[in-house]
């Protein structure tokens, strides 16, 4: 079981909501890929605050956890000030953080980002922060009290996949007790499902579902993948050889003779 | 308080979301009133501090505050 600041989850695929084609599709897509928590954002009112409404009926209706992010923000203070709307709004101590750097890349501001989680788990937070492969930054979160960290894949909506499986590999060995999500970057199922095989807990995703041509389709895909990878990862796979060896015995072959069956 | 008597009020100068505007709001619930917001899921800051929604009738906005409204969005 996946387990997050104490509650536990069947699914090990945490999903975004924006960018679907529309908002049934979202759901049905959702539903599909039996994530059993997704994440929101916190907007400024527009349409006279009826589009949130529409919006927040349908996540209530998938009866989903929620976790609300901090998405584009580039500060502390704002994205603190984000995380206090969003408990109000969604009445949850879960906050996923992102304290952006840079908005090419929207690689996270990772000093802002430490800084604001220790404000906010102070204050009572359940901070999942959004961070990079950096080990140092990921054990600084971890020591500052947060039981979950989010690592890039790579950047946020490029679809490339594990960029940086070397460190993402250390990262995992070198913290073994904290919650560690692939967060970002993410573009196909095999991109996931070596996620999981790294011994990752889980992955979270948006675009590679909602901007694939069937998202529905492809949120089975994704859970498929990731159902296949976790169960790799606790089967425990081979080690990789340098050199050929046969599957089939080699005792026994027909026409042998005993001097180069050895 | 009704909603022509609020409007009978003199004017404040209030920032909502980012846009100076000229209301006669004194409270939350007043402003989400005279804005003419009818959905049900909002949070409000006012000067960056959450206003629980618990206290909407009785925070008062001052001349000069800057309120944000927020409802609930798609997010990855």
């Amino acid at each position: 079981m996946l387990e997050l600041y104490g509650q536990k989850f069947t699914s090990r695929l945490l999903i975004g909501t924006a960018r679907y084609p529309s908002l049934p599709v979202m759901q049905e897509a959702v539903k599909v890929s039996g994530a059993e928590i997704v994440t929101v954002s916190v907007r400024r009112e527009n349409a006279g605050g009826k589009d949130g409404d529409a919006f927040w009926n349908i996540i209530r209706e998938l009866n989903v956890k929620v976790l609300p992010n901090t998405a584009g923000c580039y500060s502390v203070e704002d994205a603190v000030s984000t995380a206090e709307l969003a408990r109000e709004l969604f009445n949850t101590k879960w906050i996923k953080l992102e304290v952006l750097g840079d908005k090419a890349t929207l690689q996270p501001d990772v000093v802002g980002t430490l800084e604001a989680a220790k404000i906010l788990l102070k204050d009572g937070f359940e901070v999942f922060p959004y961070c990079t492969e950096d080990l140092t930054v990921a054990r600084r979160l971890a020591d500052a009290g947060c039981k979950v960290v989010m690592p890039w894949g790579s950047q946020i909506g490029s679809g490339k996949g594990i960029v940086h499986e070397e460190a993402l590999k250390r990262m995992r060995s070198e913290l073994p007790g904290v919650s560690l999500v692939i967060d970002a970057g993410l573009g196909a199922p095999s991109h996931a499902a070596k996620a999981l095989e790294m011994g990752y807990d889980a992955v979270l995703l948006n675009t590679a579902v909602a901007g694939s041509g069937n998202p529905v389709k492809m949120a089975k895909a994704f859970a498929q993948a990731i159902e296949a990878g976790r169960a790799a990862f606790e089967a425990g796979m081979m080690k990789p050889r340098e050199l050929a060896q046969p599957s089939t015995p080699v005792a026994g072959t027909p026409f042998s003779n005993a001097k180069n069956a050895s | 308080m009704q909603k022509a008597a609020v409007q009978e009020r003199p004017a404040i100068a209030l920032t909502v979301n980012g846009e100076r505007r000229s209301l006669h709001a004194r409270t939350p619930r007043e402003l989400l009133a005279e804005l003419e917001l009818e959905g049900e899921f909002f949070a409000i800051a006012v000067n960056r501090r959450v206003i629980t929604k618990a206290r909407w009738n009785e925070a008062v906005l001052r001349d000069g505050d800057s309120v944000e409204i927020v409802t609930p969005r798609q997010g990855g």
